[in-house]
């Protein structure tokens, strides 16, 4: 496929608007008056309109122009936000979700797509509900407008419409054609004008679809002056004239007769768009909508009149939109583009859109950097020309800080990954018939974009399968004493460089002895076994592991937290599980700040040495004659009393050449887990760029990658979770492990 | 049954329309359980004549007189085909 780059925008903001507008509509669930949020989810639409129609994506726009229309009435207060509306625009905006792809494919939507659409379009037509008037706006001119045929006391008499169509009138106030309600001045026909002439000369500019006759202001019989004109009109014109061209005809009755000209939507999506494209320059409202023809010269200079007299106090916007018909949908953009303009400029330089290649290969760059820096560092040290090792010094601080910038660009907050899941709360708990509600903290932790991308689906399965499992049903909740609303919780914070996400729930809680059971009666636990709390509830990870009784369609059949795991693993993190029965289950995931450049702390075996990340390492002492005993008899060694599991890297790794004299032990910690690491030297701290061993080496087990140094000697990294793990599986504890 | 025969005829226009008026007046006091239209002979109507068929029109609705078009002219027929009116005054 081949997409130009445009498109790919389109594509991104697109995603990114319907999330805005889904995130509104949640937090509108619970504060439905709010009339910003209200306003974000309209700007969403609007705007996903109005790009959709730069495209030429006519079924997205024509989709979204419904969904507009009903947000129009919302924010008009005309009708109120209930929940099965905010449901029915949750599924909207899916729709406009499914619809993108296909658009920007340019294949045609599927009949399943077109029938969901055209249902939904019933359904957004249904909330519109009831007869909707012509976009003429409210009547603010006194009484007279009355006389409009439809509004007339004489109603019956009235429905006089040549083609007469008031069903569809009614139904939507998607027009094709202007409307223009002329009501004459009682002098027109003494100056010699005749109302008739008006509806011919309109002939000649297009079709006038239908014509209705007022004549409510007919006054009594004995008060009737015969000279005097008391009727009004009512036109639909289908013309592809502007504006001005339509104004132009009642030039010569403008003093004489008011004048309302509505133009059909399309014309009001043109001008919309168009408002769009003007140039950010374009300020005042009245500037803003007569580049647009929106409103005529004649119109704007009496609003403005109106506007400048002191007994008028409304905004220019309310004046057009009441007195000369200008569409408030017109009005709205033209406002909201002012602010804009107002706005641009702080926008511009807050945010910039990239290319996430450019950033890797800029990244990727600032690694070999890195390595240059140290080996530079290096030489300088060796030939010991102080000055040379100051000019090092102070290039490698800066190319440290050049390193932890470009990092920051790819570090976005998780927040975005989190609200997502309020929409899945939402629903789930809906289908569940459970009431649950969703907790976030820790939401501007920020973490690795590739690292974020990967994140969502484990996190997704965490927490469906915490609602569908860990959260018991109102009735039982109630019974245990717990309040019938439960709570599922995403947090997030920084812990020793890594990031730590949290998905908790208040529901029961994991039953070690069932568990158990099903450990054993699956084969993965010998029968035997005597394995603590903590290593059976680790045991859900395992593959082909369910506790569900009932396999619904959300999760239980058995391949979810194994997938899990594996994601997380893949993503050099860990996961584990927390829980008390009772009281709550939480799965605490812990992952890498980052995948490409890390904080290292070299130490070397022989003549090879190794890479540990800074961030996991607690202390170094050098190993004692004492101690030496200890870790060959027990694998432990005591820390001022606290004792540490030990893992030799010479035995682990099987180096045996150049034994050395003295050792040291590297204290790291992982998580809550302390062991000390057996090495020859320690050699320091130094930036590490992380290169990804080949699928060849992907089975080594202790080492998750390799960096080459300054000297442009290859270097190993150390996986020290999974080294931890085989200090700790070097207990006897019985589980076996798939 | 009583019906009032009302015919105009000749250009009935915003120069005719005070005499037009009183036509209509007249018509309407004679007091017929009817009344018959006939326009036949109309050459020419504009708005203010049809604001006087209005006015007729609206005072027969009101005192329940039934208010027929008995004959009517190409000029009659076009404005009221261009007013939308043609239902109102149905032959």
């Amino acid at each position: 496929m081949d997409l130009n780059p445009a498109l790919d925008t389109f594509v991104a903001e697109c995603r990114e608007l319907l999330e805005q507008m889904e995130q509104s509509l949640l937090a509108l669930e619970d504060q439905p008056g709010d009339r910003e949020l209200l306003d974000a989810v309209f700007r969403a639409a609007h705007t996903i309109k109005g790009s959709a129609g730069m495209f030429g994506f006519d079924q997205m726009v024509s989709f979204t122009h419904h969904l507009e229309n009903l947000l129009d009435k919302l924010r008009a207060g005309e009708l109120p936000f209930s929940s099965s509306l905010s449901a029915l625009l949750l599924r909207s905006g899916d729709h406009i979700q499914s619809m993108i792809a296909p658009s920007v494919a340019e294949e045609p939507l599927s009949s399943e797509l077109q029938a969901r659409g055209t249902a939904l379009v019933a359904e957004l037509a249904a909330m519109l509900g009831g007869p909707v008037a012509a976009p003429a706006g409210k009547s603010a001119s006194g009484p007279a407008t009355s006389a409009a045929p439809k509004h007339g006391s004489l109603a019956d008499d009235l429905a006089v419409f040549l083609h007469s169509d008031a069903a569809d009138e009614s139904a939507s106030p998607i027009t094709r054609y202007w409307r223009i309600s002329l009501q004459f001045g009682t002098d027109v026909l003494r100056n010699g004008m005749d109302p008739m002439s008006f509806v011919r000369y309109l002939a000649t500019l297009g079709d006038v679809h239908s014509l209705a006759t007022g004549w409510d202001r007919l006054p009594p019989l004995a008060e009737m002056d015969p000279e005097s004109c008391y009727v009004d009109l009512e036109i639909e014109l289908d013309s592809s004239a502007d504006r001005t061209a339509i104004e132009a005809v009642f030039d010569f009755v403008r003093d004489d007769c008011v004048v309302r000209i509505a133009p059909p939507t399309q014309v009001v999506d043109a001008q919309l768009k168009a408002i769009d494209a003007l140039p950010e320059s374009t300020g005042r409202l009245g500037e803003v909508l007569s580049a647009v023809h929106a409103v005529a010269a004649p119109e704007l200079s009496t609003a403005l009149a109106k506007q400048a007299s002191a007994s008028d106090e409304r905004p220019l916007g309310q004046i057009l939109v009441e007195d000369s018909a200008v569409p408030a949908a017109v009005v709205d953009a033209a406002v909201e583009r002012q602010q804009q303009s107002r706005q641009a400029k702080a926008q511009d330089s807050r945010l910039i859109r990239i290319d996430a290649d450019k950033l890797d290969q800029l990244i990727n760059i600032v690694g070999e950097l890195v390595i240059a820096g140290s080996g530079t560092q290096a030489l300088a040290a060796k030939a010991g020309i102080p000055d040379v090792v100051e000019s090092a010094a102070s290039l490698l601080r800066l190319v440290e800080q050049v390193r932890d910038s470009a990092l920051g660009l790819r570090m976005v907050a998780i927040g975005a990954t989190f609200q997502r899941f309020q929409r899945v709360v939402r629903d789930v708990s809906r289908e569940l018939g459970k009431d649950i509600e969703l907790a976030i903290s820790g939401a501007e932790t920020e973490l690795d974009k590739s690292v974020v991308e990967r994140i969502g689906d484990p996190l997704m399965h965490l927490v469906r399968n915490a609602m569908d499992h860990g959260i018991e049903s109102g009735m039982t909740r109630v019974a245990a004493g717990k309040s019938a609303r439960a709570q599922v919780s995403l947090n997030a914070y920084h812990d020793s460089g890594s990031i730590v996400i949290e998905v908790g729930d208040d529901g029961a809680g994991l039953n070690v002895e069932k568990i158990r059971r099903k450990a054993i009666e699956r084969g993965l636990l010998a029968a035997s076994a005597n394995p603590t709390p903590q290593e059976i509830r680790q045991l859900i990870f395992e593959p082909g592991f369910s506790t569900a009784d009932a396999v619904s369609n959300l999760s239980g059949r058995g391949v979810g937290m194994d997938v899990v795991r594996r994601s997380i693993e893949t993503l050099r993190g860990t996961i584990e599980i927390q829980s008390e029965e009772g009281t709550g289950t939480t799965v605490v995931i812990r992952l890498p700040l980052t995948l490409a450049i890390i904080d290292g702390f070299m130490v070397g075996l022989g003549a090879a040495r190794y890479v540990l990340p800074l961030d996991v390492v607690v202390e170094c002492m050098e190993l004692s004659e004492s101690h030496r005993n200890a870790v060959s008899e027990q694998g432990f060694i005591n820390v001022r009393g606290e004792v540490l599991p030990v893992l030799r890297l010479r035995d682990a790794f099987g180096i045996s050449e150049g034994a050395a004299r003295r050792e040291n032990v590297v204290v790291v910690r992982f998580g809550q887990i302390k062991a000390g690491l057996v090495v020859d030297e320690l050699l320091g701290e130094l930036q590490t760029v992380i290169k990804p061993l080949g699928k060849l080496f992907s089975y080594l087990q202790g080492i998750s990658g390799s960096t080459i140094l300054g000297s442009g000697e290859v270097a190993l990294i150390l996986d020290v979770p999974g080294l931890i793990k085989r200090v700790e599986g070097a207990r006897p504890t019985g589980i076996v492990v798939a | 049954m009583n019906i009032t025969n009302l015919k105009l005829s000749g250009e009935l226009n915003i120069y005719a329309a005070a005499e037009t008026q009183q036509a209509v007046q007249q018509a309407l006091l004679e007091g017929g359980s009817a009344l018959s239209l006939d326009l036949s002979d109309v050459s020419e109507l504009d708005t203010a004549g049809v604001q006087q068929l209005l006015l007729l029109h609206r005072e027969c609705v009101h005192s329940g007189r039934p208010l027929r078009l008995a004959a009517s002219s190409p000029a009659v027929d076009e404005t009221l085909a261009l007013l939308g009116l043609r239902k109102l005054f149905q032959a």
